[in-house]
């Protein structure tokens, strides 16, 4: 589903001594099938720019088009079935975990779309799998796994509604090394196997940069930088002004190319090839 | 500083121990960090530490002191404590009656809480703060706000409970600057429990924690050689460490194993002007 925002405001509290312009005039288009990431700090618009993705906020002037669905700044009572479509999985996810055991909580949302619960718990097994936990967690309580987990528990109580698009939270907060891997490349799979949209939120620069095809910065409302990763990361200086930093990676790849004159270019090298690429480019004598 | 001796906790009878007959030391002045993967007991281990659990078998002792159901109130006031979510920290409603708030508690007078609370407010660079409301100031902020209210206890020990995990890059720099800070200006023993090896990096040591147990301990420059066994128990180390293994491979020697992206540059630097 393509998502466009065209010149979208959004005010809190318009009218009101505590009005706050949280987005200014954003326009943006998310093709079908994109991985795209938002980054900004904290303040910046992000959860606020989300939160008209799936119709939790409608925009205060401007358009919203989720596939063929319309959202503008009037009510719109179909606005369930978006939600169908459009999965969020919110930050620390595990802390809205409520049933007894992990199978009623996957349920959950099947059970409040009004969809076929039946069907869905066929469908259980699959979703099991595709988010890498064993079936027989299911009777077990969602408070006795462990944190990452968890996390799964509510990535399959989300894909179980059966989205096209999937909103991810900053989806590895907390989370440690291995745990951070396994959630990460579960998304990769759900984007390339299933072919979901897929949109995160987060402040690890290493992971845009790693997984997603789009970046869209955002500073105090306004959509400020967008492009493939690699080329928006190039702007290091404007990033910093913003207060963004760039992944560590580049950062080191633009001071060796600063102080020593190393021509590398960042071509999704894994940390040991990148060390070998510049092991190369030393012996080679850079250009002094 | 801290001792432990055998020291074993289980949170039930039917669960395996979640500390498991560890022994292990942590000296006056040292910065130690404490790494582990999720459920490695690196938490509960911060927990024994100041006696908000009680060890199921085996003894501590912190400052000499033993820790026991009727010395663990002194044992607080001695080991502070810095937790992961910042929001849930805070009472007062302002900055400055925020830090004073433990002050109040342990009967400090007046005066003495005064000069304490704008000591502390000072140690972390939050004074011009004083008079905020505490939810109007960023992650990182927060957390100094925390620390400052256990300096103002005057605590031995400070412990930091995957304290940099909710704030954003910048947030996590300006809480290993204020920690940086803080060992300047006083004799402060810090426990800094983390799964990210880079920020474990600015440690003297580095504990590791499997299952339990003491896993290995040493120098940041001696944990991160061992890169496989650390990914086996699901850590990474930090990517400057990973690159330099891949630039070790091809040839590239450096005086001392890198630990951060500066000392890399500035070590290739000299290399290649020596070529």
């Amino acid at each position: 589903m393509e998502i466009v925002f065209e010149n979208v405001d959004f005010i809190y509290q318009p009218n009101s001594p505590f009005s706050h312009q949280a987005l200014k005039d954003i326009s943006l288009t998310i093709k079908d099938g994109d991985y795209a990431a938002f980054i900004g700090h904290t303040g910046s618009g992000k959860s606020t720019l989300l939160q008209h993705l799936n119709g939790i906020l409608r925009p205060t002037s401007g358009t919203v088009r989720i596939g063929d669905f319309e959202l503008t700044t009037k009510k719109n009572n179909e606005i369930k079935s978006l939600r169908r479509k459009v999965g969020v999985v919110f930050q620390y996810p595990e802390h809205q975990l409520f049933e007894e055991t992990v199978e009623k909580d996957i349920l959950f949302g099947p059970k409040n779309f009004g969809m076929d619960v039946e069907e869905a718990k066929h469908n259980l097994p699959t979703i099991l799998e595709e988010v890498g936990l064993p079936t027989d967690v299911l009777q077990r309580s969602p408070f006795e796994l462990s944190g990452g987990q968890m996390r799964r528990v509510a990535i399959a109580g989300v894909l179980i509604t059966e989205p096209n698009v999937l909103i991810l939270d900053e989806p590895t907060a907390g989370l440690d090394p291995r745990g951070r891997k396994q959630i990460m490349s579960l998304i990769d799979s759900l984007h390339k196997k299933k072919r979901m949209t897929i949109i995160l939120v987060t402040h690890h620069m290493e992971d845009v940069l790693r997984h997603a095809n789009q970046a869209f910065v955002l500073n105090k409302g306004e959509l400020v930088m967008q492009g493939e990763p690699v080329e928006v990361f190039q702007e290091e200086e404007r990033l910093r002004k913003i207060g963004l930093g760039i992944p560590e990676e580049l950062q080191l790849i633009n001071q060796l190319k600063q102080t020593l004159g190393l021509p590398i270019t960042y071509l999704h090298q894994s940390p040991s090839e990148l060390g070998k690429d510049i092991a190369k480019a030393l012996h080679a004598g850079g250009n002094r | 500083m801290i001792e432990f001796n055998k020291v074993s906790y289980s949170y039930d009878k039917n669960s395996g121990n979640a500390v498991d007959e560890l022994s292990m030391s942590i000296e006056q002045n040292e910065w130690i960090a404490l790494i582990g993967h999720n459920g490695s007991g690196k938490s509960t281990l911060a927990k024994l530490m100041n006696g908000l659990l009680l060890p199921t078998s085996g003894t501590i002792s912190v400052d000499g002191l033993s820790l026991s159901e009727d010395t663990y109130w002194e044992i607080r006031k001695k080991v502070g404590m810095v937790f992961q979510n910042p929001e849930n920290q805070f009472v007062g409603t302002t900055v400055m009656d925020d830090v004073a708030f433990g002050l109040e508690n342990l009967g400090v007078p007046r005066e003495e809480m005064v000069k304490r609370v704008s000591a502390a407010l000072k140690e972390v660079d939050m004074y011009s703060f004083k008079d905020q409301a505490p939810n109007r100031l960023s992650g990182g902020q927060k957390q100094r706000v925390a620390i400052a209210g256990i300096l103002a206890i005057m605590p031995e020990v400070i412990i930091f409970d995957e304290a940099s995990t909710m704030l954003d890059p910048n947030g996590k720099q300006e809480l290993l600057e204020t920690i940086k800070g803080l060992r300047k200006t006083k004799k402060m023993t810090i426990v800094y429990i983390t799964h990210d090896l880079s920020e474990a990096a600015y440690a003297d040591r580095i504990i590791v924690m499997n299952e339990g147990r003491q896993w290995m301990s040493g120098k940041p420059r001696e944990v991160f050689q061992y890169q496989n066994e650390l990914s086996e128990i699901g850590l990474e180390i930090p990517l400057i460490s990973s690159i330099y293994a891949g630039m070790n491979e091809h040839g590239v020697k450096l005086e001392k194993e890198p630990l951060h992206m500066k000392e890399l540059v500035d070590q290739l630097w000299k290399l290649s002007s020596k070529m």
